[in-house]
């Protein structure tokens, strides 16, 4: 491939590419690549056949990536997922051989269901782009990215997520069921095969390194980085919230609003994309008091609540 | 958990038919009932929920005082401080209970603010915290406990019935008792009915025995208050009483007395103050002590004085005239005791005492009265309250007769006059004898001699009982009735009061002299000078510590006259507190501002002419809400078929480049942008009066 596409333009494909086989899951396939352009990972709570897999098989087949599936489960160690050493008799040499975590697109399932220990090691992978096994560092692929999906917490034989990990990811949302028209259109597409099969690469890595950069270069004016700070800030102070949002929060916000504003063709960001971020950047890393749970309050809904309270620069 | 519909509204109008302010508990009724219907909740900040709640403890505060005004509560404390009689004290404590009544009554309406707030507020529960300064200290910390959150309503509909419940308890079950335990009055269905019933009587019945119980208890805690009171106060204060019935003197006993400097009275008195104070007299001398009378006589019971009409005033002789008058104060320990007074007292005025009596000895005994005392006296020369002189009073013991026959016939008092005798007698002892404490040991040789005979004829000196003594029983001899008398001696004077020590304790002589009882105190003058010798270093101190119990005493016992004051200086506080209040909100307010207008935070682009627009627009009912961002407002307006869509959009754009682009406009562009939004506007306002014509020619 010669020169890269214009970063808008790798977006539209990408989205155009996905939605051949994800039907009317829009705003959800916008979240996904927000994080994906802006270097977050993603966390899907959904209910079992929503499509969590497709979706990240499908970004997968649409990037010329390599994708690795690990189903989490209670048995499930760390060296699983890391990789582990083994001796070779013929050479007489321990050989480490790759893990799953070796690839460019992770798709974590059920990741709840893993005991602490292993979520522990794939949530320092997806920190730091760096595993250690047996005292050796090892590099992770530059484009790495992680789609875990987790049952509602409620559901029997889970382990919870601790505050700290689940502030490692960028973004946390649901796919949530799609109209009845859309589910007819899913019905319809797979008459003869899965959609999946029919679809092939349509941007190269090096779109995909051109995306991150005009990311990370989209401007954000002083004022807009202060509203991000308000409201992360606000988090702390509702009461009913055990924990508020970190300043990791902060940058994670502000970096999918970045990406929000590469897909508009913007080079600036504003506080529609804000906005448009806050719920699923904030949301799941507040940690709500056992009462305020049970008075109803979500942690959505208070970042609703603050997002309709902090005012808007205009 | 919430109450059942309209019980609240229930209960206020119940409690508006008690307080006979129906319309007032109907108005608090319908406005706390009112959300049920009204859709429109109010978001309340915790702040504003503890600014409330602070509004209604100022509205306690306040609604204490007015009720104790009003209620002449002031007045009846007024009354105590200026009269303590039992009767004023009795009036006070009525009162004041009676205030505190009336602030029952009026808790509903104090507590209103609050329970309209929560039954406003967006949120259904409110922190603890906002009760506690406590917790609400510890709100910022971050360690606090699980947010425990209070359903006020249920709390303030609890408190009233299980108030009126204390204020009826012979009542009938009342209406709005439905609900007394833990949220029994949620929604009960049916077929709990019979469950329901027992549980409902249970809480009947708890509800009336703790009211009945910690009525009795309140009863019993106040008799307990007030004896422990009376206790308290005296046992600080130092003074050995005198037993009325029989006094052990010192005649005969070896080394020096020890009495102590502690201030045990205080007089006061216009011009000299009474020199002896009595507390007891006695006719029988069995060396060596002094008996009241001989067992069986009638003299010493004692006879209960009936107080005048103010219960603090009793008239000891009501038909004496007097001219004298002293203010004595002292400490009764467990409200029960001795009072000392001068000879021939007549009237005590301000003696706030339940049982007080007297008997024929003179001695005015209090039986149930307060721990502190100042009472004036009024006095004079001549009658007194003692009986008449009897055979008792000439008797002389047989082993001191024959010395006193001797001395008594040596000076010749049995010819002279009582009141010649008596000066010759004084004449005696100032001439003869000396002061001394200091005791010395009885030699072996006369084994037979008493200390009395000792004293008269060999040594010629000792202490104060020896004089009395001596004295009693050598008037008696010549024919004289007399009595032995013990009480404190007045002597001491500090600024405008005397002083009277315990080591001012001291005996003397009353002589029938002239058909009355006259002091006659043959000790020397010098013994006062002799006594003050002995006065310790840490007397002084001592005396301090005095003053201050003796200022506290007073005040305790309300004597004191700043008390008056009192209720003046609160009402200046409740205002600053309320000012307080008020203008901590402006701060608080004042600082919320500058937080969010952060003058560090640039804000280019602020002259941007886009704000026209949104202004034309809000003009037209399309107001943008503080936390619409303009794109969703634009896409708004555009659905309202408000201007045109298509250009606003175009516009929005370039705002947002100018706004939110760190780069911001080139000066070309933001010409261009101005130009576009003056056609856009002129263009709307065309278009609006356009609209107008049409609108009026459709009319």
């Amino acid at each position: 491939m010669n020169r890269p596409l214009p970063p808008r333009e790798v977006y539209q494909k990408l989205l155009a590419n996905i939605e051949r086989v994800i039907h009317g899951q829009n705003d959800a396939l916008r979240k996904v690549l927000a994080a994906f352009a802006s270097d977050g990972h993603v966390l899907l709570e959904d209910f079992p056949g929503t499509g969590k897999t497709t979706l990240a098989k499908a970004l997968a087949r649409s990037i010329d990536a390599t994708f690795k599936r690990v189903q989490f489960t209670p048995d499930l160690l760390p060296s699983d997922i890391l990789g582990v050493s083994i001796y070779n008799q013929r050479e007489q040499t321990f050989q480490f051989h790759e893990g799953p975590i070796f690839t460019n697109i992770l798709l974590a399932d059920e990741i709840n269901r893993a005991s602490p220990r292993t979520q522990s090691a794939l949530l320092e992978a997806m920190g730091e782009s760096q595993v250690s096994v047996e005292g050796e560092r090892r590099k992770l692929a530059d484009l790495f990215f992680v789609i875990a999906t987790q049952n509602p917490v409620e559901f029997r034989g889970t382990y919870p997520l601790p505050e700290a990990q689940m502030d490692r990811f960028a973004l946390q949302f649901t796919l949530g069921y799609v109209t009845p028209e859309d589910e007819v259109a899913i019905l319809s597409a797979q008459a003869d095969n899965h959609p999946l099969e029919r679809i092939s690469s349509c941007v190269s890595s090096a779109d995909i390194a051109a995306l991150k950069t005009a990311v990370r270069q989209v401007k954000i004016s002083e004022e807009l980085k202060r509203y991000i700070v308000d409201l992360t800030g606000a988090t702390r102070r509702v009461p009913g919230v055990q924990l508020g949002a970190s300043p990791r929060a902060s940058l994670a916000l502000m970096k999918a609003s970045q990406a929000l504003a590469v897909f508009d063709g913007m080079d600036f960001v504003t506080p529609d994309h804000v906005q448009e971020m806050a719920s699923p950047v904030i949301a799941h890393r507040l940690a709500l008091e056992p009462q305020a749970k049970f008075s109803g309050l979500s942690a959505a809904g208070i970042v609703a609540d603050i997002v309709k309270k902090v005012p808007v620069p205009a | 958990m919430s109450t059942p519909p309209f019980l609240i509204g229930a209960t206020l109008l119940f409690w508006g038919a008690q307080a006979g302010w129906l319309w007032l508990g109907a108005l608090a009724a319908i406005v706390l009932e009112a959300p049920r219907y009204a859709k429109n909740r109010i978001q309340f900040t915790q702040a504003d929920l503890d600014r409330i709640w602070n509004l209604c403890f100022v509205l306690l505060f306040g609604g204490l005082v007015v009720a104790f005004v009003t209620s002449d509560g002031a007045a009846a404390l007024t009354n105590v401080a200026n009269n303590n009689s039992i009767s004023n004290r009795i009036d006070a404590l009525n009162k004041g209970g009676r205030s505190v009544i009336l602030v029952l009554l009026w808790l509903p309406l104090i507590y209103l603010p609050i329970a309209v707030a929560q039954a406003f507020s967006e949120q259904e529960r409110m922190d603890w915290s906002t009760f506690s300064w406590w917790l609400r200290q510890q709100r910022g910390k971050g360690t606090r406990p699980a947010a425990l959150r209070l359903d006020l309503n249920v709390a303030v509909f609890r408190d009233l019935s299980a108030r009126h419940e204390r204020r009826q308890p012979a009542h009938a079950p009342l209406p709005d008792h439905r609900d007394d335990s833990d949220g029994v009055g949620a929604v009960e269905p049916a077929f709990e009915g019979r469950f329901l019933l027992r549980r409902w009587t249970t809480s009947l019945v708890l509800v009336l025995a703790t009211a009945f119980t910690a009525q009795l208890s309140m009863l019993e805690l106040q008799r307990l208050m007030q004896r422990l009171d009376s206790a308290l106060i005296a046992r600080f204060a130092s003074g050995r009483g005198f037993d009325p019935k029989e006094v052990r003197t010192a005649l005969g006993s070896i080394g020096r007395m020890k009495l102590s400097g502690d201030i045990v009275l205080r007089v006061e008195a216009e011009g000299a103050p009474p020199p002896l104070l009595r507390e007891a007299s006695y006719k029988m001398f069995l060396s060596p002590s002094w008996a009241a009378t001989r067992h069986g006589r009638p003299e010493q019971n004692f006879i209960e004085v009936i107080p005048e009409s103010d219960l603090t005033t009793w008239k000891l002789m009501p038909d004496k005239p007097t001219r004298k008058k002293a203010i004595i104060s002292g400490f009764l320990s467990g409200g029960q005791g001795l009072l000392p007074a001068p000879a021939g007292v007549a009237k005590l005025e301000d003696l706030p005492a339940v049982q007080f009596e007297t008997n024929q000895l003179g001695v005015l005994r209090v039986q149930e009265g307060p721990g502190f005392y100042q009472t004036t006296a009024y006095y004079d020369d001549g009658r007194s309250i003692d009986g008449a002189p009897d055979g008792i009073d000439e008797e002389v013991p047989n082993s001191e007769k024959q010395t006193l026959d001797r001395l008594v016939d040596e000076l010749g008092l049995r010819e002279l006059p009582a009141a010649q005798a008596v000066k010759k007698l004084n004449e005696f002892f100032a001439r003869e004898f000396r002061y001394t404490t200091w005791l010395e040991e009885r030699r072996r040789r006369k084994e037979t001699e008493t200390p009395l005979t000792r004293f008269l004829t060999r040594s010629r000196a000792g202490h104060c009982e020896y004089f009395a003594t001596a004295t009693v029983l050598m008037l008696r001899t010549a024919g004289i009735p007399a009595r032995y008398a013990v009480g404190y001696s007045v002597q001491e004077r500090k600024g405008q009061e005397w002083l009277v020590r315990e080591r001012h304790a001291h005996a003397w002589c009353i002589a029938w002299v002239d058909g009355a009882w006259r002091d006659v105190d043959t000790t020397p003058a010098n013994w006062v000078s002799v006594e003050a010798e002995r006065s310790s270093a840490w007397e002084r101190w001592k005396d301090r510590w005095s003053n201050i119990w003796f200022a506290f005493s007073k005040w305790r016992w309300g004597k004191g006259e700043w008390k008056e004051y009192l209720i003046y200086l609160v009402i200046p506080l409740i205002l600053l507190a309320g000012w307080r209040l008020m203008a901590q909100k402006q701060w608080n307010r004042s600082k919320n501002s500058a937080d969010s207008r952060n003058p560090r935070v640039p804000q280019p682009g602020f002259d941007s002419e886009f704000y026209l627009i949104e202004k034309t627009l809000a003009a037209r009912g399309l107001e943008r809400q503080p936390e619409e961002t303009l794109a969703a407002w634009t896409k708004r307006a555009t659905a309202e078929k408000q201007g045109g869509a298509d250009d606003l959009a175009a516009l929005l754009q370039v705002h947002y480049r100018l706004r939110f682009d760190p780069g911001g406009l080139e000066a070309p562009e933001r010409e261009r942008f101005r130009a576009q939004v003056n056609d856009w506007l002129e263009r709307e306002s065309r278009k609006q009066i356009r609209n107008d014509r049409s609108d009026h020619a459709n009319s």
